[in-house]
C-alpha cells in the first residue's frame, strides 16, 4: 500500500448530547478563526463599532448630557444600554439568513441548525460581553467609574439576554426562511426598538402614559436593571425583571416549538 | 444495517407531482458493497441522500445504527478564508476526539498530496487540490457505511491508485452504497446490486445479473 491507513477505529455511537458538544466545539472554533484569523483588527471590530456610535451621540447630544440621565453619567449610560443592545439585535438579525447561509454544513450529520444558532449566539455573547468590558475599563482611566458592587446582577441580566436572544433567534431563523420578504421589515422593527428600549435617551423623558407603555417592551427592563447594577443612584422603581424573565421563558418555548415543527422541512428538498 | 421502510418521496413540478419512488422497501446489511443503478431523474441520488439524512422522505422513514459518512467527495461548509487543516480539523472534530484527530489530519494532508498547500487558505486552491482534499477527508474516518455519489475520476495517475487503494481497504470493515453510471466501476466494486425503475427498487444478490436487467429497461425505455 502506498500510504498507511490511520489505525481502525470506528466512529463512535455517542449520545445526542455528546453529538451536540462535540458539533458545538467544532462550529465555535470554526467561528472563531473565519472572523478573527485574518486581519490583525479583527479583534476589535465590536469594540470599534460600538465606541464609534457612542462617539457620535456624545457629540450630538453633549451639552444635555447630565440634565437627561438621573442618577448616571451619559457615557456609562450609552455603555450600558448600546452594548447589550446590540448584542441582541446582532443574535436575532443574523439568524435570519441562517437555513440559506449554512446549507453546505449540513451535510454533516452531526450538524443541526439549531447547533449553528448555538455556536453564533454563544460567539456574539462573547465578543460583545468582552467589548462591554473594554469600554467600561476605557471609561475608568477617564474617571467615569461603575459601581462594582452587583456585578453579579449585571452577569445575570447579560446571561438572560443571551437566553432572550437565543429564543428570537430561533423564531428569526424559522421567520427569515419562509418568510422571505418579511427580513427586511424585521430590520426596520429592530431600529424601532433601538429607539424605544432606553438605549440612546433615558425613558424618563417620556412623559405619562406613554413611559408604561414603553415598560411593556421586556428589554427595557433588562438593561435598565444593568444601568441600575452599575449606578445605583439611577432609579429603579419602574424595573420588573420578572417582566423580563416570563418574556425570556415564552419566547424561548416559542422558538423551539417553531424550530422543532419545521426541523425536518428545513432540510427536505422540493 | 440499513433499513429503508415505505419511503416516499416526490417533487411539485410545473406540471404536476412527479413521484421518485412510492413505498420504496429495502434493507442493507452489514458490510455488503451496494451498487445503485437506474436511469438518469430515476431517484439514484435522492435515496443516497436520504440514506445519508441530507433529505427527508414525504413518508416513510430509514432505520438504522449504523455510522454513514456524508456523500464522499462533497465538500460542505469548507470557509475559503481557513486553510485546508483548518477545515479538515473542524470537520475532525465533528466525528473524532482527543489525540485520533492529529492522526485524521496527518492522513489526509498524506493522502491529498498538496504540499504547502495544506496550510492556505482553501481560496487560494485549483478545483483539482480541493477535490482531492475532500476526498481524502471522506476516507479518513472508519464509517460502517460509505456513500459514493458519481464519485467520478480525480487526480493524477497517482492519487487514482492512492483511492482504488483506499477503497478496497475501507471495504474490508465496512459497507459501501455506490451510485454511478459506470458499469465497469460498478461491477468491479459491488457485489449487490439495485434497480430503481418503475417508482421501486429491485435488489438483486448478483451484480451482473443487476446490470443485465437495467440495461434491459434501458433499452426498452429508448423504444
Amino acid at each position: 500500500m502506498s500510504i498507511q491507513l490511520p489505525p481502525y477505529r470506528p466512529v463512535q455511537h455517542r449520545s445526542g448530547l455528546k453529538v451536540m458538544g462535540a458539533a458545538f466545539h467544532a462550529l465555535l472554533m470554526r467561528e472563531l478563526q473565519t472572523r478573527f484569523g485574518g486581519y490583525r483588527l479583527g479583534y476589535l471590530w465590536a469594540p470599534l463599532e460600538v465606541l464609534l456610535q457612542i462617539l457620535i451621540f456624545l457629540v450630538i447630544f453633549g451639552a444635555i448630557r447630565e440634565r437627561l440621565v438621573p442618577g448616571m453619567n451619559f457615557s456609562l449610560f450609552l455603555v450600558a444600554g448600546m452594548v447589550p443592545f446590540r448584542m441582541f439585535q446582532k443574535m436575532a438579525t443574523r439568524a435570519l439568513g441562517a437555513v440559506e447561509g449554512n446549507r453546505g454544513l449540513l451535510i454533516y450529520r452531526a450538524i443541526r441548525h439549531i447547533d449553528v444558532i448555538i455556536a453564533r449566539s454563544f460567539l456574539e455573547l462573547i465578543i460583545y460581553f468582552f467589548t462591554f468590558i473594554l469600554l467600561l475599563a476605557g471609561l475608568s482611566f477617564f474617571g467615569i467609574f461603575p459601581s462594582l458592587g452587583n456585578l453579579h446582577i449585571v452577569i445575570f441580566c447579560w446571561i438572560t439576554l443571551f437566553l432572550f436572544g437565543f429564543g428570537t433567534a430561533l423564531i428569526m431563523m424559522v421567520v427569515g426562511h419562509y418568510g422571505g420578504e418579511i427580513s427586511k421589515v424585521i430590520t426596520i422593527f429592530f431600529t424601532i426598538l433601538y429607539f424605544t428600549s432606553g438605549v440612546i435617551f433615558p425613558l424618563f423623558v417620556v412623559p405619562e402614559p406613554y413611559f408604561s407603555y414603553l415598560l411593556y417592551n421586556p428589554l427595557v427592563h433588562n438593561l435598565e436593571l444593568i444601568k441600575h447594577s452599575l449606578a445605583p443612584n439611577y432609579p429603579s422603581y419602574h424595573i420588573d425583571i420578572g417582566y423580563f424573565l416570563e418574556w425570556t421563558i415564552g419566547i424561548n418555548f416559542l422558538g423551539l416549538l417553531m424550530y422543532k415543527a419545521v426541523e425536518k422541512d428545513l432540510i427536505r428538498s422540493k | 444495517m440499513i433499513e429503508v421502510k415505505n419511503v416516499s418521496k416526490s417533487f411539485m413540478t410545473t406540471k404536476g407531482r412527479h413521484y421518485l419512488f412510492k413505498d420504496l422497501n429495502l434493507t442493507i446489511g452489514d458490510k455488503q458493497s451496494v451498487g445503485l443503478l437506474g436511469r438518469n431523474g430515476a431517484g439514484k441520488s435522492t435515496l443516497l441522500r436520504i440514506i445519508c439524512g441530507l433529505d427527508e422522505p414525504d413518508h416513510g422513514e430509514v432505520i438504522s445504527d449504523s455510522t454513514i459518512s456524508w456523500p464522499v467527495g462533497v465538500a460542505g461548509g469548507f470557509q475559503g478564508s481557513l486553510t485546508g487543516r483548518q477545515n479538515v480539523r473542524f470537520v475532525c472534530r465533528l466525528y473524532s476526539s482527543g489525540p485520533y484527530i492529529d492522526e485524521k489530519i496527518r492522513f489526509v494532508e498524506e493522502f491529498a498530496d498538496i504540499g504547502k498547500y495544506f496550510d492556505m487558505p482553501v481560496r487560494s486552491y485549483s478545483s483539482g487540490m480541493k477535490s482531492r482534499l475532500v476526498f481524502g477527508l471522506s476516507l479518513a474516518f472508519d464509517f460502517d457505511y460509505y456513500m459514493l455519489d458519481e464519485v467520478g475520476a480525480v487526480g493524477d495517475a497517482a492519487f487514482k491508485k492512492r483511492s482504488r487503494e483506499i477503497l478496497k481497504a475501507r471495504k474490508e470493515t465496512s459497507g459501501v452504497l455506490m451510485v454511478s453510471h459506470s458499469l465497469k466501476d460498478i461491477t468491479a466494486s459491488c457485489d449487490i446490486g439495485i434497480v430503481l425503475m418503475d417508482q421501486t427498487a429491485h435488489v438483486f444478490d448478483d451484480i451482473t445479473e443487476a446490470i443485465k436487467v437495467y440495461e434491459k429497461h434501458v433499452h426498452k425505455a429508448k423504444k
